[in-house]
């Protein structure tokens, strides 16, 4: 099927309009959860800046020292999984959290006494980035067994000693600790790991510490195995590309400085992504689909047009009876009704001018032949020139009238005749004879020249005879005795050329342009019987077999040349 | 062959091609009978039998090709000669199909129907008649008498030189079979083969048509047979 054709055309427009309408869908529903969720993110970080702005305000306000302050902004980015920068009055950055690394190692301490109430269950958590000791910086806080209170402790300076890269080594004093906590472990159990220190006040002994790697996730943190590689656990969570800035100042609206909270988690870009994923595979299933229907539909609107197009083809053929059979009650329905009513009309005119052809030519014919045949009586018992004269014209009328019949049988293509299978090299050689013989008695050579394969072509034997005859008898006729008449047939790439050539007395070539209509004859030839009509007759024929025919002259003879479309030999 | 002998059947709805073919049918000496309509036609034939009939194709009470094959349902076996207006090669099949033995279309020739009338009589009747005469040779609707020398048509009487004669004869005696100018030659000029050219033949075949053909400008039964030489036609 040709690409341009309506089949395809349809099915493809059908699945660019999909194509178009799943696009469109695609980006505003996409649009949109990007924006709710760029949104939400935002509203996230700027309720976060909000408290964290009030923290920092307060801690330029007591002149808390930069490291005390990054230390908690470091936990506060941890647990609100954000990037917190401070800057200061001109701009400069003060802290700066970094993005939200993981993974973190959680402590608990844990201290049991027995002097502790027993309504008090406290741990510590000691948050620390590992991999970067130098930054590292414990904070304590203690949370009391209702979860309500948290009270920010100031550890002292970090030591340093290590006990290994996943447990947490700087440790805050045992003495401020043991200040505060008071209390035991919940289990009863003693860790081992982290012995006992000095009570300052005999009430707390310190005993255990466990750790705990902690990844960030999306939604909260998840607990790791103690000896995970820290790069098990790396934050994969894609984080948001929002940012906030917000202006820190104190009570009388001084400007302190300033935060910015940026790389918050990106709620929405997995659901995003599932989305777009979701939505590709529906808006590829709807182009198929609507290929689909495009192929179905255009089947629909295609396959009465190719049938339309079969019966116009047959007309064209000669089989004027066909009609188109389709029984649709749209638009192609109406065209297939009106083609058939014109159809019908055609086949009324053409059957009435191929009986009016008919009845012309036997009304015609039957005086004519009385005419003759009395004439010819006549002229045998008593010989005149005045009857042979009259029998002369007698003749001319009737090869007049024939012609004239003909040109109209062939014009109206009523040959009752199908087009056949016929091999023109054999039609020439069996006619060949005759010409042969019609040469020599005008004391003229008749050469032939015909290759050895067959010369296919679809038509009429019949009116193919009356060409070469015709071609042939005015190459006779017009070359003075003694002069040559060449008939040639070759083939060359899907045409079949048939040249009729003569040494004779040429065409003048004012005469050559008019030489195929009806009734002119070229000036030198009125010496020569003819109606005229013989080379219109050719050149309908001709037509009718969808070939072309030409002719050259000089002072020495002419040349026409017949071109036919060369047929396929048929099977079998 | 006495032409007075047969008897024609014209079946023909125009009168006055009707009457002018009885007249020149009967001038040559032929008896005629003419019926205006096929069912006419087909009774009288039923009737009479005559030796052959010549019909028309388009006749008032329908097709000539259709009362041709009731003739030939009802066993009725003399040549028929169909007479058509079309050229088209479907009618020459279908009333050679139908059971007719040879067509024309109109207008016709008189000399031309006369001589494939006799052709059909011939062909029927006449070499039945004359099976026992070496001498007498057919040629088309000719007869050559070889102890004569004589070739006639019809009534008519051709005037051959001797050389035409053995030219015509030696034709005869090859039927259909394309014959080289030397062969020829080597036939008909005998000894003086060596002295004589190929024009020579082709002058003197040419002379021969003008006698023997209706019409020698589209010959028919001598025809050329080219790159080999001639050959007489059927």
């Amino acid at each position: 099927m040709r690409a341009h054709s309506i089949r395809w055309r349809l099915t493809l427009s059908y699945a660019a309009i999909a194509c178009l309408a799943a696009l469109a869908l695609g980006a505003v529903l996409l649009g949109i959860l990007r924006r709710h969720y760029a949104i939400q993110e935002r509203d996230y970080l700027a309720s976060n800046a909000e408290s964290i702005g009030a923290l920092v305000s307060s801690a330029f306000a007591e002149d808390v020292p930069i490291n005390l302050l990054q230390s908690q902004l470091e936990n506060l980015a941890f647990i609100s999984k954000v990037r917190i920068r401070v800057l200061d009055i001109q701009g400069q950055e003060l802290i700066d959290t970094g993005i939200p690394t993981d993974p973190y190692v959680m402590s608990f301490l844990y201290a049991t006494s027995d002097q502790a109430p027993d309504d008090l269950g406290s741990g510590s958590i000691l948050l620390n980035p590992p991999g970067e000791p130098a930054a590292m910086s414990g904070s304590v806080h203690v949370l009391g067994a209702e979860g309500s209170e948290w009270q920010p402790v100031n550890p002292a300076e970090p030591t340093t000693a290590t006990s290994g890269p996943s447990l947490v080594d700087p440790f805050v004093p045992q003495a401020s600790v043991s200040g505060i906590i008071t209390g035991r472990t919940a289990t009863g159990e003693q860790e081992a790991g982290f012995s006992g220190s000095a009570p300052a006040d005999g009430q707390i002994i310190m005993d255990a510490v466990s750790a705990f790697p902690l990844s960030s996730a999306l939604f909260g943190f998840a607990v790791g195995s103690g000896n995970a590689s820290p790069a098990i656990n790396v934050d994969t969570a894609p984080r948001s590309d929002q940012q906030i800035t917000s202006v820190l100042s104190d009570a009388n609206h001084n400007r302190l400085g300033g935060i910015i909270l940026s790389d918050g988690p990106a709620y929405g870009s997995e659901i995003v992504t599932s989305v777009a994923r979701g939505w590709l595979m529906a808006g590829g299933i709807a182009v198929l689909l609507a290929a689909a229907a495009g192929w179905f539909v255009s089947r629909q609107l295609s396959k009465p047009l190719l049938a339309l197009t079969d019966v116009t083809a047959h007309m064209t053929a000669g089989d004027l009876s066909r009609r188109a059979a389709i029984a649709r009650q749209d638009e192609i329905g109406t065209l297939a009704r009106s083609f058939n009513v014109m159809a019908d009309r055609i086949e009324e005119t053409v059957i009435t001018l191929q009986r009016f052809v008919a009845d012309a030519a036997h009304e015609l014919h039957t005086p004519l032949t009385a005419l003759r045949t009395n004439l010819e009586l006549v002229q045998s018992e008593h010989p005149s020139a005045a009857i042979r004269r009259a029998h002369d014209q007698v003749i001319r009328l009737e090869k007049l009238t024939d012609s004239l019949l003909t040109l109209s049988r062939i014009e109206a293509q009523s040959d009752p005749s199908p087009a056949e299978w016929v091999d023109l090299g054999g039609l020439i050689r069996s006619a060949s004879e005759l010409y042969a013989s019609r040469a020599e008695q005008s004391e003229l050579a008749f050469e032939l020249s015909l290759p050895e394969h067959a010369l296919p072509v679809l038509g009429r034997p019949g009116q193919l005879e009356v060409v070469l005859s015709n071609l042939v008898d005015n190459a006779i006729k017009f070359t003075p005795a003694g002069g040559t008449v060449t008939l040639c047939a070759r083939t060359f790439d899907q045409a079949l050329e048939l040249i009729v050539q003569d040494t004779g007395i040429g065409i003048p070539p004012g005469d050559l342009p008019l030489l195929f209509e009806r009734f002119r004859r070229a000036r030198n030839a009125s010496d020569h019987p003819g109606s005229g009509l013989g080379l219109a007759i050719t050149k309908a024929i001709v037509k009718a077999h969808s070939g072309s025919i030409a002719a050259e002259s000089s002072g020495n003879g002419t040349k026409m040349t017949v071109t036919l479309p060369l047929a396929r030999l048929p099977q079998g | 062959m006495n032409q007075n002998n047969f008897h024609i059947l014209l079946i023909e709805d125009d009168a006055a091609v009707a009457q002018s073919l009885q007249d020149g049918l009967e001038r040559e000496g032929f008896a005629t009978t003419w019926k205006a309509s096929g069912v006419e036609g087909i009774e009288y034939a039923r009737m009479h039998n005559p030796h052959l009939i010549v019909l028309d194709i388009r006749l008032p009470d329908g097709s000539g090709l259709d009362f041709c094959r009731q003739m030939r349902q009802s066993k009725l076996h003399q040549p028929i000669l169909m007479l058509t207006v079309q050229r088209e090669e479907i009618d020459k099949v279908l009333g050679l199909e139908m059971g007719a033995d040879d067509y024309m279309t109109k207008p016709y020739s008189l000399r031309e129907l006369l001589s494939r009338v006799r052709a059909l009589l011939r062909r029927s009747y006449g070499e039945l008649a004359t099976i026992n005469s070496n001498d007498i040779i057919y040629v088309a609707d000719m007869v050559l008498d070889r102890a004569s020398g004589q070739v006639s048509r019809g009534n008519e009487s051709l005037n051959l030189t001797p050389i035409e004669f053995r030219l015509l004869s030696f034709f005869a005696q090859n039927r259909g079979q394309a014959l080289s100018r030397q062969q020829i030659l080597d036939a008909v000029w005998g000894y003086s083969a060596d002295v004589e050219s190929d024009r020579t033949v082709n002058v003197h075949i040419r002379r021969l048509r003008e006698k023997i053909e209706l019409d020698p400008s589209q010959p028919q039964i001598i025809l050329t047979v080219p790159g080999i030489g001639y050959r007489l036609a059927g």
